[in-house]
């Protein structure tokens, strides 16, 4: 990685992209950013942007977003001079909208996911089990991040758990053999855990790689981060 | 007889009068706060085992404060439900119990001192990693008259505070979670020093125990026999510090060995004549 590093300084243009826990990583063991400067990243997706994200990606017209606790609607209706203005004013968002941005660290693919797993198309709280029809428009209701059900492993999590989901987000997935020769632990332990982790729902697996579900993302950071672990800076 | 009737009488005065005595509410009191005492003996460890670890080593250091602050209210109540609390009368108690202390339970006394002021210096608490004399390990309890230490190899020695008037106490973290820990490699002279201690200093990062929030340090020293490398570095927990040594002594040897470099040859040295 030094070599690589160097190959890269003594070039006049670089573009490097890497995974925020990767940077984290590299700045801690060789300081990268003393090398290589200052990384830019995008914007975070707060609740401005996220709602306009979900507003584009959803038709209004067919669908009607509600919150299930209180059956206000998720995405505000615009005051009618707010053209006007626009410029100058945020759209108003509502509080489900703020609480997921700040839930998924205004993470896109993470507040997709928590989003995704938030939707209900019955209100359990409603008498009727049928889904709610107003005219041609199908309600759906979404419960807030805060009442979503985290994922838990069925005996608690110890230190291994931990350090196979950091040892993952450090690497951006990782093979059950790569598991093996990064950490000091045995194989059997490895694939112990690595099941149990899956089955609470914490990794799921893709082309033999396993990588920290987007929807338990903001859990585990926090826990790693608690627990003392290098967390990446976003 | 004089003297034995003035004697009862001074007991007498010292002692409160059986009827003023209420046995039974000094007893209820008794009761429960020896009862409070063995439940926050009992209770706090566990507890401070099953929450993160993180927090352990807040709340674990609690557990004899809390227990000394009930032996306390205990002892604050039970005199003057016995003994007419007058200066003369606490004088003579206290001129009693120093004499007695002073010549039967000397040592035991010292002991019962040293633990409170313990409590108050803190050269050890609850969940640190100390080392008295030869025993080295974590802090288990703090109790009235001992410390007791586990050490590595599961044996929980029971070590009097009053050791702490003469031995040296050794404390690795200081209520802090975690400790440096040194992995140590012995190697043959002949080998590039500054490719070592970086490929050292990078399996120290690679360990999954490592805390990155502090330092990686390599130090070299050249012995008569070779060079002395010394790894030093901090794993997250306290608890994880030999399995961090391990780990970095099996990564460490095999990057050696990858290296070419080989360990110091165990030849005897010749001293030189003095």
């Amino acid at each position: 990685m030094r070599a690589f590093v160097e190959r890269l300084m003594s070039r006049r243009r670089v573009l490097l992209g890497c995974d925020s826990w990767a940077w984290a990583f590299l700045q801690k063991a060789i300081g990268i950013e003393g090398l290589l400067g200052s990384p830019l990243t995008l914007a975070p997706f707060d609740a401005p942007r996220l709602d306009a994200w979900f507003r584009d990606s959803y038709d209004s017209r067919n669908i009607e977003f509600r919150q299930r606790r209180n059956d206000a609607p998720v995405f505000v209706e615009q005051a009618a001079d707010s053209e006007s203005h626009s410029e100058e004013r945020e759209p108003e968002t509502s509080l489900l909208i703020k609480s997921l941005a700040a839930r998924a660290r205004g993470n896109l693919g993470v507040a997709h996911a928590l989003w995704r797993s938030s939707l209900r198309i019955c209100d359990p709280e409603s008498v009727g089990d049928e889904p709610a029809m107003e005219s041609s428009r199908q309600t759906l209701w979404v419960v807030s991040p805060s009442d979503l059900k985290l994922p838990k492993l069925a005996n608690g999590a110890d230190k291994l758990h931990r350090f196979i989901l950091h040892a993952i987000l450090l690497h951006a997935g990782l093979s059950v053999a790569t598991l093996d020769t990064l950490l000091p632990f045995s194989r059997e332990d490895i694939c112990r855990r690595i099941r149990e982790l899956r089955a609470a729902g914490f990794v799921n697996e893709q082309n033999g790689l396993f990588r920290v579900s987007l929807a338990a993302y903001p859990q585990v950071r926090q826990d790693l981060c608690g627990e003392g672990f290098l967390v990446d800076a976003f | 007889m004089p003297d034995a009737e003035r004697t009862d009488e001074q007991i007498n005065q010292i002692l409160r009068d059986w009827s003023e005595i209420r046995l039974l509410e000094a007893v209820i009191v008794l009761v429960v706060g020896v009862a409070l005492v063995l439940t926050i003996k009992w209770v706090v460890p566990r507890l401070t085992e099953r929450m993160p670890d993180r927090f352990r080593l807040w709340v674990h250091p609690w557990e004899p404060i809390l227990r000394v602050m009930v032996v306390l209210v205990l002892v604050a109540y039970m005199i003057p439900a016995f003994i007419n609390p007058t200066p003369e009368n606490i004088l003579a108690i206290s001129g009693t119990l120093a004499v007695a202390l002073g010549f039967a339970f000397k040592d035991y006394a010292s002991s019962l001192i040293a633990g409170v002021v313990a409590l108050y210096e803190r050269p050890y608490r609850n969940g640190d990693w100390v080392q008295i004399e030869d025993t080295y390990g974590e802090v288990q309890s703090h109790d009235l008259r001992t410390v007791q230490i586990l050490t590595p190899d599961d044996t929980l020695v029971a070590i009097p505070h009053g050791k702490m008037w003469t031995t040296a106490i050794y404390n690795g973290n200081c209520g802090q979670r975690d400790l440096m820990c040194v992995a140590d490699f012995y190697l043959h002279p002949d080998h590039d020093g500054i490719l070592v201690r970086q490929k050292l200093h990078d399996v120290a990062i690679a360990s999954p125990y490592l805390n990155f929030d502090r330092p990686v340090i390599v130090v070299a020293a050249e012995q008569p026999w070779g060079t002395h490398y010394r790894l030093k570095g901090y794993p997250m927990d306290g608890r994880d510090q030999f399995m961090f040594i391990t780990d970095l002594t099996l990564r460490g040897k095999e990057m050696l060995r990858r290296l070419g470099v080989k360990p110091a040859a165990a030849t005897t040295v010749a001293q030189p004549s003095v």
